[in-house]
């Protein structure tokens, strides 16, 4: 990426200028990381704006901390501060932002974006073992999510760093055909030996910015515990098949819990397929604008139901 | 195999209030016969059954689960069945994708005057689940 | 005495064994884990993600089973679920996992004798490998905390890989044991196996290149407790359990009946003390409300309250609460900064009772 340089330099310098005028409370951005991926910064001085990095190492969703922060209890005696948080975002990352104010989780009035195009960035996990720092982004490192993006040009941005990138490839969700194509028994052996390996650490749930019930269906224990933490086949593919409803229609595919995954479960392919039922049979696609109706949250009269008696 | 052959499905049916409950209830007092393995909770309307509860009835041993609600467009609260539609129609598929017997997992439209329909779509849905045989996949059981 | 045995008679040798269950490292999709085996370890296998703990101490165990009575009201029937008695084997654990199992050997057999975990630990013959092949991570660190990568610390053989075979050597008699088990399996090495061998474990040793100064972080923490520098620490952290469930001395658990059809069991599953609900009371009090609470209590129990109680440092250096981190918490750049912070901190109080003065 040769413009990845400049690109930095413009994020620093809008970053900067925000937070020099006092305009935000603080800017989430990318800092260099340990390993290959880049670390959430959070930017209070204009002195620390240097701080802030932009290249391919830049794969996580910082979103999730907007969310988070507009989704905390004040503490004691803290007054409420009415300035708007800067956040850096890739084009898919603002898929979320689109998402969250869809949702009303975030207040468009109390974020301001600094929205970068992209082209793609690498996915750690296919640079375990190599030589740490930005690599270059190709056919060989590119981040799965990023070779079937259609969205280049950030969405909802106060400011657009880059210049525009013609979009791309027509999604074919290809991976989720490969499973598709299976016959039931496969299909099931596959999720049966997927699933059987998760250990329950619950870091797709973490990192998911748009997982943000303020207690949790797997963590909940009265009136009645929903699921039990027994980590077994059953309890895995119940946390799985209810995590995969829940973002149904909403999953923006940032790829974020199958990155952080420890045991490599592809999440992924489970998230995209519902994404890829809800467009096919009802029209919706998530992160797409903030003025769509919700997927579960509408309906339509002549919505098929060739499987209902 | 003779435990096998006495081996009758548990099917936990979700009904809404306002039609397919007085549906089965018509079903009952016009005495139509339909088998008893299904066990109904009464929900208001379809609307209201969370996908969950249908994986967590699969979790708590059922090997089938019935959804029935109003008729679209009959619906007491105007859209519910039609929300119900959408996210049903969905954990079907995900069903279907993740290998977990959709068979398993039937909806159906049922109005307070059709006892013979629930009658049916009972005794059909049983037939289904029985050729399927015990659920196992959520419950760890052994097959 | 030291023998060898060659890569390809390695299956020989667990069908050998009939009276163990034989645990070793397999490749799955992409990631090693622990699983029964037949046969020699994969090629190119390194850690495991989650670590051979679970062999001793699965991450969900039966402790007690029982049944509702007649009623419907009354369970009954109590009794602890039928162990095994055969003699479990592990194949391939790489020695900083099985130094772990010494420290959770001290653990369970501190106060209360835990009887899960030792009766499985008893009938266990460990056979570590010499960490050659890849590297597990880039993070690793077992030198800095009294470690090596050809390690012997809880080992009854260490194997270390010489091309087509292992050099073997039997450190106790649960090893000496394997040895007669195997028989003509084993081959006697010979004083240029001796050499090849020594030269293999130099070469692991250097190979590892992270440090961690450990030196002064127990100290640190002792007057870090209420100090600001763990919002720092924590801004960015999910509260998600991976560095603590993959963890090879993290072992924390919860016990809970799961009750269904009439029947249930009580069972322990592995906790992690980063999740909100691990200290949640009862009552609903939660006495470590945050992310920066939970943290701060993992470096304190690993380099300040385990040291005070066992006298031991809760790390083994392996490096996969680093390597796995999805927001880049690194536990050394963690602990060597309290250290930092614990100095600004004693010359900011310095400074303050000069200018008092």
């Amino acid at each position: 990426m040769p413009d990845a340089s400049a690109k930095e330099a413009q994020v620093r310098d809008i970053a900067r200028r925000w937070l020099a005028s006092g305009e935000v409370r603080y800017v989430i951005g990318y800092a260099a990381g340990r390993g290959n991926v880049a670390r959430a910064a959070f930017v209070r001085r204009a002195g620390d704006a240097d701080r802030l990095i932009w290249n391919p190492t830049c794969v996580n969703n910082l979103t999730l901390f907007l969310r988070e922060e507009m989704l905390r209890k004040l503490a004691k005696g803290e007054k409420p501060d009415p300035r708007p948080i800067g956040i850096v975002v890739k084009p898919c990352d603002s898929k979320t932002v689109v998402e969250l104010v869809k949702e009303h989780i975030v207040d468009p009035a109390r974020v301001r974006v600094i929205g970068l195009t992209c082209e793609g960035v690498c996915d750690p996990k296919k640079l375990v073992g190599t030589e740490v720092g930005p690599h270059a982004v190709t056919a060989d490192t590119i981040a799965d999510k990023c070779t079937v993006c259609r969205l280049h040009n950030p969405l909802m941005a106060d400011e657009v760093v880059g210049d525009e990138v013609p979009e791309t490839v027509e999604d074919d969700y290809s991976d989720v055909a490969e499973i598709e194509a299976m016959s039931p028994e496969e299909r099931w052996a596959y999720w049966e030996r997927q699933l059987s390996r998760c250990v329950r650490c619950y870091g797709c749930r973490e990192v998911c910015p748009l997982c943000y019930c303020a207690e949790c269906v797997f963590d909940r224990e009265k009136p009645y515990r929903w699921n039990e933490r027994t980590v077994q086949l059953p309890e895995n593919l119940w946390y799985h098949a209810v995590r995969a409803m829940h973002l149904a229609g909403r999953c923006i595919d940032c790829g974020e819990c199958e990155r952080v995954c420890p045991m490599d479960i592809p999440i992924r392919k489970l998230n995209r397929y519902l994404e890829k039922k809800a467009k096919e049979r009802y029209g919706v696609e998530a992160g797409r604008s903030a003025e769509d109706a919700p997927t579960f949250g509408s309906c339509d009269v002549d919505d098929p139901e060739e499987f209902i008696w | 195999m003779a435990e096998n052959d006495s081996w009758e499905p548990k099917i936990i049916g979700f009904l809404c209030n306002w039609c397919s409950y007085t549906g089965a209830d018509l079903a009952g007092t016009s005495r139509l016969q339909y088998p008893h393995n299904i066990r109904v909770i009464k929900v208001m309307c379809s609307g209201r059954v969370n996908p969950q509860f249908i994986l967590k009835a699969f979790q708590e041993g059922a090997d089938g689960v019935l959804v029935s609600g109003c008729h679209p467009g009959d619906c007491h609260y105007i859209k519910g069945n039609y929300h119900a539609r959408r996210k049903l129609t969905l954990l079907h598929d995900l069903m279907d994708y993740m290998g977990i017997d959709p068979g398993r997992f039937q909806v159906s439209w049922v109005s307070a005057s059709e006892g013979h329909k629930f009658a049916e779509v009972v005794t059909r849905f049983t037939e289904q689940v029985k050729a399927l045989g015990p659920q196992t996949k959520f419950t760890g059981g052994e097959a | 005495m030291a023998n060898t045995i060659r890569k390809d008679r390695i299956a020989q040798l667990v069908s050998r064994l009939t009276d163990y269950d034989v645990y070793g490292p397999v490749e799955e999709d992409g990631v090693f884990l622990y699983r029964r085996v037949t046969g020699p370890p994969p090629p190119g296998f390194t850690n495991s993600r989650v670590p051979p703990k679970s062999i001793f101490f699965p991450q969900t165990e039966t402790m007690m089973e029982f049944e509702k009575d007649g009623t419907g009201h009354r369970f009954v029937g109590a009794r602890e679920p039928e162990r095994a008695a055969r003699k479990i084997l592990l194949l391939g654990g790489r020695p900083c996992d099985v130094r772990a199992a010494t420290f959770l050997d001290r653990l369970f057999t501190w106060d209360y004798i835990d009887p899960y975990y030792v009766d499985k630990r008893e009938r266990a013959t460990v056979i570590s490998f010499t960490c050659t092949g890849p590297m597990p991570n880039e993070q690793c660190f077992c030198p800095s905390m009294d470690g090596s990568p050809s390690g012997t610390e809880g080992a009854d053989m260490l194997w270390t890989d010489l091309g087509d075979s292992y050099y073997v050597e039997a450190l106790t008699p649960k090893g000496e044991a394997i040895l007669s088990a195997g028989g003509d399996a084993f081959g006697k090495a010979g004083k240029k196996d001796a050499g090849a061998a020594k030269e293999v474990k130099a070469a692991a040793d250097e190979r590892i290149t992270r440090r961690f100064d450990r030196e002064g972080v127990a100290a640190a923490l002792e007057c870090l407790f209420d100090d600001p520098y763990w919002d720092t620490v924590s801004e960015p952290c999910l509260g998600c359990g991976i560095c603590t469930l993959l963890c090879p001395t993290c072992h924390c658990f919860d016990i809970n009946d799961v009750v269904r059809k009439g029947e249930g069991r009580r069972e322990r599953t592995w906790d992690t003390c980063q999740a909100a609900y691990y200290s949640l009371h009862a009552s609903g009090h939660n006495p470590r409300p945050g992310k920066k609470h939970r943290q701060r209590n993992r470096l304190y129990h690993k380099f300040l309250y385990i040291d005070r109680n066992l006298g031991i440092v809760g790390c083994v250096g392996c490096g996969r609460c680093i390597a796995n981190c999805p927001v880049n918490i690194d536990i050394i750049e963690v602990a060597e900064g309290t250290k930092t912070c614990a100095e600004a901190r004693r010359e900011g109080a310095g400074a303050d009772a000069k200018g008092a003065a």
